[in-house]
């Protein structure tokens, strides 16, 4: 009975919720800004525990104290303690500079680990950039002419034209700095402003679509599970 | 220059420099694996972002606990989140503690499980510095007894009927007792059989029996306690706040955008060119092949938003994304050399 009444109250808050999220169309008002400032803490709160539970804790601090070391019945270990793992001490110290960003005179010290941050992810720029860029830059080279078995795949030779004419005419078009006098390349220029156009308008349309789903689940939500809910919070009270 | 602002300049170029030479040097150079600790390293990175995690927390404490305690303008809102941000620290944080003790108590068994392989792993590679096998398969013969009499003196007192007999979840919760009932006696038998006998050949089957009987009931263990937690007074607050509050308020955010979009639709697909005519041609075609309406008026729709969107959407936007991406790579390149950040090196606050 109990599981059965939180389920109600759970299913009634998040109608509310969503009541008050919606109210915003009408205009902004106390109760949207009310919700929205428990939208704020509620997403704190468990980004804080997160991430000590999975990192903070699991990464560094288990294996610190090695907790994650387990003893055996014949009193023998899983593993013996990796004393490296004391290292960790020194970026977590360094790491503690940040909160000089609130001292008026030692702010500079809180600029070092930023800067330390601000360089690890420029270093690791490198690598993502061709992890993730060299296989799309080769899977970029589509064969013009498709083989299905002795027979030329007609449909498919021809999407893979219509691909890399796209690539090339969108790079052609927002290449600034080579500009040509050519009409011919003008018009490539031009083609690629035209198929970037046609992309946008798949992407905004996909893009309403998601949103439009994300909507329809929650006017179904209040429709069918809440509206139920409240009938039977009505029906307990009568 | 200064030496501050030198000195800075320094530790960026320092915070880059592992993560350029391990994309830069091959795998081995010459016997030395330059990556041999790579785990480790960006541990320690994400340790030094770690520390910033309270950084968050201390500013909304100090802007919204000033709010609150002069009274300014919007301290109920101010209130609100507070109470909301500790409420839920505190829930969760109790969440995550009773999730660990259920892992512990079904965890002994895992680790009794692993003890019985280990025996037959260390006999065979000969590990010095532990007991006799003999001796270890008599101390896990008795810690598994302790363990399947607490289990099932545990069994035997656990009551569910406050879920709701009629419930599902308390059918299947009723299963997993009884099959973890059933399983008790055949786990008890294998465990009789341990060898403990000195032998010069020592049979291991029995410890391999013993180790698989004992993770089916660890992860037997686990699912039903796991199944009863979600019925737990913790659980259910964590639901109501999760469920009720979070989830609720994040999806209504995200489709509150669903109106707006709606209107911008409006002002970007007006027919005044032929560019915006291909850009609202395009966005029907896609939106109505993703919909049954689509389908009604013509069954290759979904096909052509299909082809829409595989080829040429994906053609312009792969030439998008190799600009971008290679300016990203020119302002890191710049960012790890503090070409870019000459202003946030400086002296002046940040």
């Amino acid at each position: 009975m109990m599981v059965e009444r939180m389920e109600m109250l759970i299913t009634l808050l998040g109608g509310i919720s969503t009541l008050a999220v919606f109210s915003f169309l009408i205009k902004e008002n106390a109760f949207y800004r009310l919700f929205e400032h428990i939208f704020i803490g509620i997403s704190a709160g468990i980004g804080l525990v997160v991430s000590i539970k999975s990192f903070i804790w699991p990464k560094l601090f288990a294996p610190l104290l090695g907790l994650d070391i387990v003893t055996y019945p014949d009193g023998t270990f899983s593993k013996s303690y990796e004393p490296a793992t004391l290292l960790y001490l020194i970026p977590m110290l360094f790491g503690t500079l940040f909160y000089f960003i609130y001292s008026k005179r030692h702010s500079w010290l809180a600029k070092l680990v930023i800067g330390f941050a601000l360089g690890a992810s420029g270093g690791a720029a490198f690598k993502g950039f061709f992890n993730e860029m060299m296989p799309q830059l080769f899977g970029t080279f589509k064969p013009l002419l498709v083989f299905s078995g002795h027979q030329i795949d007609w449909f498919e030779s021809f999407s893979n034209c219509v691909f890399i004419f796209t690539l090339l005419s969108v790079m052609y078009y927002f290449f600034f700095s080579i500009r040509s006098e050519s009409r011919t390349l003008g018009r490539v220029g031009v083609a690629g402003r035209w198929l970037m156009m046609v992309s946008f308008g798949a992407f905004f349309g996909s893009t309403i679509m998601a949103r439009m789903a994300l909507l329809v689940e929650r006017l179904q939500f209040l429709l069918d599970d809440w509206s139920a809910a409240v009938a039977a919070l009505f029906r307990i009270w009568l | 220059m200064s030496l501050r602002r030198r000195l800075i300049q320094i530790v960026t170029f320092l915070g880059g420099i592992y993560f350029f030479l391990e994309w830069l040097l091959p795998e081995d150079l010459n016997g030395f694996k330059f990556g041999a600790y790579h785990e480790q390293i960006t541990n320690g990175f994400v340790a030094v972002g770690a520390m910033a995690i309270g950084l968050g927390l201390f500013n909304l404490l100090s802007v919204h606990g000033s709010v609150l305690i002069f009274k300014r303008r919007g301290w109920i809102n101010s209130a609100a989140l507070l109470v909301s941000l500790l409420l839920m620290t505190l829930v969760t944080a109790l969440d995550w503690r009773a999730t660990a003790g259920n892992s512990e108590r079904s965890g002994k068994l895992f680790e009794l499980r692993d003890f019985a392989t280990k025996i037959e792993a260390d006999f065979k590679a000969q590990r010095s510095g532990v007991p006799q096998w003999t001796q270890r398969n008599l101390a896990l013969k008795n810690a598994l007894q302790a363990e399947l009499e607490r289990l099932d003196e545990e069994l035997r007192t656990l009551d569910f009927s406050a879920i709701g007999t009629a419930s599902a979840a308390y059918g299947l919760i009723l299963s997993d007792q009884t099959e973890l009932q059933k399983k008790l006696p055949e786990a008890r038998a294998l465990m009789r059989e341990l060898p403990l006998e000195e032998t010069a050949t020592p049979d291991f089957g029995v410890n391999a029996r013993v180790a698989g009987i004992t993770g089916e009931l660890a992860v037997l263990y686990g699912d039903l306690l796991n199944r009863a937690y979600e019925f737990s007074a913790i659980k259910l607050v964590y639901r109501l706040l999760y469920d009720g509050l979070f989830v609720a308020l994040g999806s209504a955010m995200f489709s509150l955008l669903g109106f707006y979009i709606a209107s911008a639709a409006y002002r970007a697909f007006r027919l005044k060119s032929f560019e915006s005519g291909l850009m609202l041609g395009a966005a029907l075609l896609v939106m109505l092949g993703q919909i049954p309406f689509g389908l009604w008026i013509w069954s290759g729709l979904p096909d052509v938003r299909l082809w829409i969107l595989e080829v040429p959407n994906s053609g312009a936007f792969r030439a998008i994304k190799f600009g971008a991406a290679l300016a990203g790579l020119v302002l890191a390149f710049r960012m790890w050399l503090s070409i870019e950040s000459e202003s946030f090196s400086s002296q002046e606050q940040p």
